[in-house]
């Protein structure tokens, strides 16, 4: 049992980013903070955006410097680049009162912002969902299976009833926690959500030449989920809207 | 550029009358066969290489292009070819390269053979730079070290023919312009009336087959930044279908089988008097088509040739009209962006052509000290430069304002709304009784090529000295704020996250953590599953036997070894034979009390204990009796423990089997 927890421990600790490369994203980091203290114009704060994407550049994810980015494009008049950093933070940050703040702010400012879809179903069940972070709900997941898994050996050992209670009520909190986790990851590879950033005219299929899908453009900071996808544009379901084809050059994700 | 040449030979072939009728699909599809048969003529690896060339047209008209190939062949990854001799005579613009490269493997009576076919074809357009019988050179390339050299092909470039029937026209709006000054270029085609209608649209009677425009501003110019192209042409595209075609414009045909087809442009601009061949004046048909171009970098920018190229009506003959095949060619016409002349005034501000300026502060009435707001605005005038290179006058070179007020906002950033561009300058006046003077901002016309100085008006402001503070005033005194309710401000958005401590991966990997979660409960299971097995194997008593028996028979061989040692060899006799009668008990599950010496013998023999041993432990036993009974020589009980302790050793393995 010791071996394993020390493997355990081990692969937990080969999530951790290497020493050298810790430094250099931490001194982008602080460059970012410089540049975006001096800025006076949007071309300044989308300077300092582009030093914070050159941190998240080789898959490195965190939620401080996705907040930063949203409040770098915030302030260089990106609203819908800001609503997606902001909602990129958010499964890293889920009781972050300023990201939530700034969030509603960047929705309130956004020119193109469309009515939100409800909230899933299953967020009232897992009324959890909001309460830790993507990572967080990763390890309690693992650490309800192995608890269990060593609660359920030791009631074999000891023939004591009441721990595999404890077995079945721990592993039935793991997997919903594992479930919850599942549901959430979408959030967090951002796999179907996009935003439009820019004011441009949905189509009804793939070219310029198709018929605008909506009666007016769409504009800086609708979001929408992604259905299908080419090279040059994107599917899209826009909520209380429709559905229709962006170019990706007004797409973010 | 031009059009291709696939339709360009079939226009020459009939420049002459005839009715109206027939298409050009034929010269699609030969073409096509053409393209197919330079590459279904294969060739294999094993041949030597070779180059090929190939032409699209040989008779096209001067301003057009032709589509020229170069086909390598039997070379796995041959170099691009050499076209330096072809540059002389024609512009070259490659086009694109494709391998057609192929591995066949055949299987004939049980036999297999692999066939490899390489060839690579280059695409390029070539548009000859004179007219007259030209000859395309020939083509080098160096391939595998050796230097291969096509064939030249011939080219006949056509002259424009001189005519009066259509006419065709580039006009720029402007022919010097300066970067982000918008000028316009258009295209001007005149078509002569119909002979039995003045007032008709010539166009009216070619509705089958639609004149065709070719010019080389519809897609975009690096350098020239112009509006969508869609934005440009969607205005005028030409509900009834009778119109112009545009390079290769096409429109959706709203018939699912027929795809789509070139769009119709409607450009009628009225009517133009030119005198006609003969000297005598013509009231023509006037069709435009303007683009604005906006210059982002200095440079020569060469607009057209552009074509013109359709069956038009020339003549009436017994009430039905006849038409003429012909193209018509506009030279191309340059357009100079040129830099902004230097030494610049220091007033300058980067605005080029036509601008307004003019300032308002708020507020007007205030006292020494206190904050001014002065806007400048910048208005942009029709044709004149983008406002984003527009920056902020620099208040603090005129002397007057310096003197005056404490600028806090010396470099503000502008604010562009629509044709304006807004600076806020924030300031305090220093001392009473001064006014906003006069500001200059100069900007550079471009019809004059000269600094132009525009100014502002002068704006009177009602400066007061400010009042004085005594200490009585401050000690005590709270601020007029403090009276008032405070509330949270919904605007702007909250600080940065400053500590970089939290910048750790945050990244998740789930295969590991599952495998994790796996692993652990693998462990467990494995652990349960043994607890289990052993607890089943515990409620065997012969199993319990078993595993006990060799180590029972150990204990008693120690405990005779003590008993040895007190002296009572006897005793420890009986506990050698016990320890050996008990062993082989515990390891058949044979009840150990009345076990005699020749029950165990014969319990043996039954199984894998070799004889040697057998034999030795019949021995050691029946001396232990004799010893005990007193029938026979008497064993030596240090020399019985030791051969028990070698018997155990060599039986104890064949039984626990």
């Amino acid at each position: 049992m010791a071996a394993f927890l020390l493997t355990v421990i081990g692969l937990a600790q080969s999530t951790n980013v290497d020493a050298a490369d810790g430094g250099t994203r931490e001194r982008a980091f602080v460059r970012a903070l410089e540049q975006f203290d001096a800025a006076k114009s949007p071309g300044e704060y989308r300077e300092s955006a582009r030093t914070l994407e050159s941190i998240l550049a080789d898959g490195f994810r965190n939620g401080a410097v996705y907040y930063n980015l949203g409040n770098a494009y915030y302030r260089a008049g990106e609203y819908g680049r800001a609503i997606l950093n902001y909602r990129k933070a958010k499964p890293y940050r889920p009781r972050d009162p300023y990201l939530a703040a700034n969030l509603q702010q960047a929705l309130a400012a956004a020119p193109g912002r469309l009515t939100e879809s409800a909230r899933p179903w299953w967020t009232h069940v897992l009324f959890w969902t909001d309460w830790l972070s993507f990572p967080a709900k990763v390890r309690v997941s693992v650490a309800g299976f192995t608890l269990a898994a060593m609660v359920a050996t030791a009631a074999c050992w000891f023939r004591v009833v009441r721990l595999q209670w404890l077995t079945t009520v721990l592993l039935l909190s793991a997997t919903a926690t594992s479930i919850d986790t599942i549901l959430c990851r979408a959030e967090v590879t951002n796999s179907r959500r996009a935003i439009i950033t820019g004011e441009v005219t949905a189509r009804k299929g793939i070219g310029d030449s198709y018929e605008p899908a909506f009666d007016q453009p769409l504009r800086d900071g609708a979001e929408f989920t992604v259905l299908n996808e080419t090279a040059d544009w994107t599917f899209g379901h826009f909520e209380s809207v429709g559905d229709g084809w962006v170019r990706n050059e007004f797409v973010a994700r | 550029m031009a059009g291709t040449a696939h339709r360009k030979t079939h226009w020459l072939t009939s420049n002459r009358p005839h009715r109206f009728g027939g298409g050009a699909l034929i010269v699609r599809l030969l073409l096509g066969v053409a393209a197919a048969c330079l590459a279904a003529d294969t060739a294999r690896a094993d041949d030597a290489p070779e180059i090929r060339v190939a032409a699209g047209a040989e008779e096209i008209f001067i301003g057009e292009s032709v589509d020229f190939q170069v086909e390598i062949r039997n070379s796995k990854n041959p170099a691009a070819p050499d076209l330096a001799a072809l540059k002389e005579l024609f512009d070259v613009v490659a086009q694109g390269d494709e391998s057609r490269n192929q591995s066949s493997t055949f299987i004939v009576n049980g036999r297999v053979s692999q066939q490899n076919i390489f060839s690579h074809v280059y695409h390029y357009r070539l548009t000859p730079r004179e007219a007259g019988k030209l000859m395309i050179p020939a083509v080098k390339a160096t391939i595998d070290g050796k230097s291969l050299s096509s064939r030249s092909l011939p080219l006949r470039v056509v002259p424009a023919e001189v005519q009066d029937l259509v006419l065709i026209e580039i006009k720029p709006s402007q022919t010097e312009v300066y970067p982000t000054q918008p000028f316009d270029i258009t295209l001007r085609v005149l078509i002569r009336p119909l002979p039995n209608s003045e007032d008709a649209d010539p166009l009216q009677p070619l509705r089958q087959q639609l004149p065709h425009l070719q010019v080389n501003w519809v897609d975009p110019i690096p350098g020239l930044a112009t509006d969508e192209k869609v934005q440009w042409l969607q205005p005028l595209l030409a509900r009834d279908g009778i119109g112009f075609t545009l390079n290769d414009v096409s429109a959706r045909s709203g018939s699912f089988f027929d795809g789509p087809r070139l769009a119709a442009l409607k450009l009628s601009k009225g009517r133009q008097t030119r005198d006609g061949l003969d000297g005598d004046p013509v009231r023509y048909h006037t069709y435009e088509l303007t683009r604005t171009m906006t210059p982002e970098k200095t440079g020569v920018y060469e607009l057209g040739p552009a074509t013109v190229k359709g069956t038009f009506v020339s003549g009436i003959d017994k009430d039905e009209l006849i038409g003429r095949r012909l193209v018509a060619i506009a030279p191309a016409v340059s357009i100079e962006v040129k830099e902004v002349p230097s030494p610049r005034p220091p007033t300058y501000c980067g605005g080029i052509g036509e601008f307004q300026v003019s300032a308002s502060a708020n507020p007007l009435k205030l006292r020494v000290g206190d904050p001014l707001t002065l806007t400048i605005e910048l208005q942009r005038g029709p044709h004149s430069g983008s406002l984003e290179l527009v920056s902020a006058p620099d208040l603090e070179s005129v002397p007057q304002l310096a003197a005056d007020f404490e600028l806090i906002d010396k470099n503000p950033t502008g604010r562009i709304e629509g044709t304006v561009k807004r600076f806020a300058y924030a300031m305090r006046p220093k001392r009473a009784g001064v006014s906003l003077p006069a500001l200059s901002v100069s900007t550079f016309d471009p019809g004059t090529a000269m600094f132009a100085e525009i100014a502002t008006a002068p704006i009177p402001l009602e400066v007061s000295e400010a009042s004085r503070i005594t200490s009585g005033d401050l000690i005590g005194s709270s601020p007029a704020s403090s009276t008032a309710d405070i509330k949270t401000r919904t605007e702007g958005i909250f600080q940065n996250i400053t500590d970089p401590s939290g910048l750790r991966d945050e990244r998740i990997s789930l295969m590991t953590w599952g495998g994790i979660a796996v692993l652990a409960w693998c462990v467990a299971g494995s652990l349960m599953l043994a607890v289990t097995i052993h607890r089943r194997r515990s409620s065997d008593y012969a199993w319990v036997r078993r595993q006990q028996g060799r180590r029972e028979a150990n204990r008693r061989l120690s405990q005779a070894r003590a008993t040895l040692a007190r002296g009572q060899s006897n005793e420890a006799l009986r506990e050698v034979r016990a320890a050996m009668i008990g062993l082989i008990a515990d390891l058949l599950n044979r009840v150990a009390e009345g076990l005699t010496t020749a029950d165990a013998v014969a319990a043996l023999a039954v199984t894998s204990v070799p004889a040697e041993s057998r034999d030795v432990l019949l021995k050691l036993l029946e001396s232990i009796e004799s010893s005990e009974y007193g029938g026979g020589l008497a064993a030596d009980p240090a020399q019985a423990i030791e051969s028990a302790q070698a018997l155990v050793t060599q039986i104890a393995p064949h039984l626990e089997r």
